[in-house]
């Protein structure tokens, strides 16, 4: 699923620096994001494990189970980000069954390099 | 919990009886399970990751991108599980938003509790 075509319309695109914290560990969270453009880094306790690049997802945890941020998030780079909410969110899930199918790659990725990191 | 209808009359049925390992770390791994009843431990290197009762979803690692298991599974008490290839894993998902949705719900349970357990490590 080309994220990038699907959300290159979308409204709700935020701008950050290299450098900036868009997510931090332990806060609450309501809103994922898609990244546009940049590379940014997931960090625990100030270790990075894992990166994300343009047409990836990130933050999406959070709105699953509707808890607190598992992770800090850092742009390495200028970013432009497209932001969703928890509405539209469900509504992505609830209407674009592709888009449940990445959700759930792009956390299987992740939940396998965190397995390795911890082997 | 609907999505358990999915599972009436289904053929691929495996009883574990408590106690007994259902799979472990580094086998390798082409079925997912749904636990219809029963409660599982999931371990890793011998530390708890985490419990799952009826309803809840195993080894779905194994439907995605992983052909070894990452984790043990054991049976806390007699347990009934349906036994799902990648194939029809894919069909469920096609079939039920319920069933996609709780299947993605796992995942993300799964890597915080492997976040906490790598936040725990490097404190």
């Amino acid at each position: 699923m080309d994220l990038l075509e699907v959300f290159k319309d979308s409204e709700d695109l935020v701008k950050y620096p290299a450098g900036a914290v868009i997510l931090r560990e332990g806060d609450p969270g309501n809103h994922m994001y898609v990244v546009m453009q940049g590379e940014l880094s997931i960090l625990i306790k100030n270790k990075v494990i894992a990166t994300v690049s343009t047409g990836e997802i990130v933050g999406e945890m959070a709105l699953i189970n509707s808890d607190i941020r598992s992770a800090t998030v850092v742009a390495d780079t200028d970013c432009v980000l497209a932001d969703i909410d928890q509405s539209s969110f469900d509504s992505l899930l609830q209407y674009v069954p592709d888009f449940t199918i990445h959700v759930m790659n792009t956390l299987a990725n992740r939940l396998s390099s965190a397995y390795e990191l911890i082997d | 919990m609907t999505y358990l209808d999915l599972f009436d009359g289904w053929v691929n049925m495996e009883e574990f009886a408590a106690g007994s390992l259902i799979y472990s770390e580094k086998e390798p791994a082409d079925v997912l399970y749904v636990i219809l009843s029963g409660e599982v431990e999931l371990t890793f290197h011998g530390i708890a990751l985490g419990k799952e009762q009826t309803g809840g979803l195993i080894g779905e690692m194994a439907m995605i991108n992983s052909a070894t298991r990452n984790c043990s599974a054991t049976a806390l008490s007699d347990v009934s599980l349906a036994r799902l290839n990648r194939e029809q894993f894919r069909e469920l998902l096609d079939r039920s938003s319920e069933f996609s949705f709780h299947a993605m719900a796992t995942l993300a349970h799964r890597l915080r509790a492997v976040d906490r357990f790598i936040s725990t490590k490097l404190e």
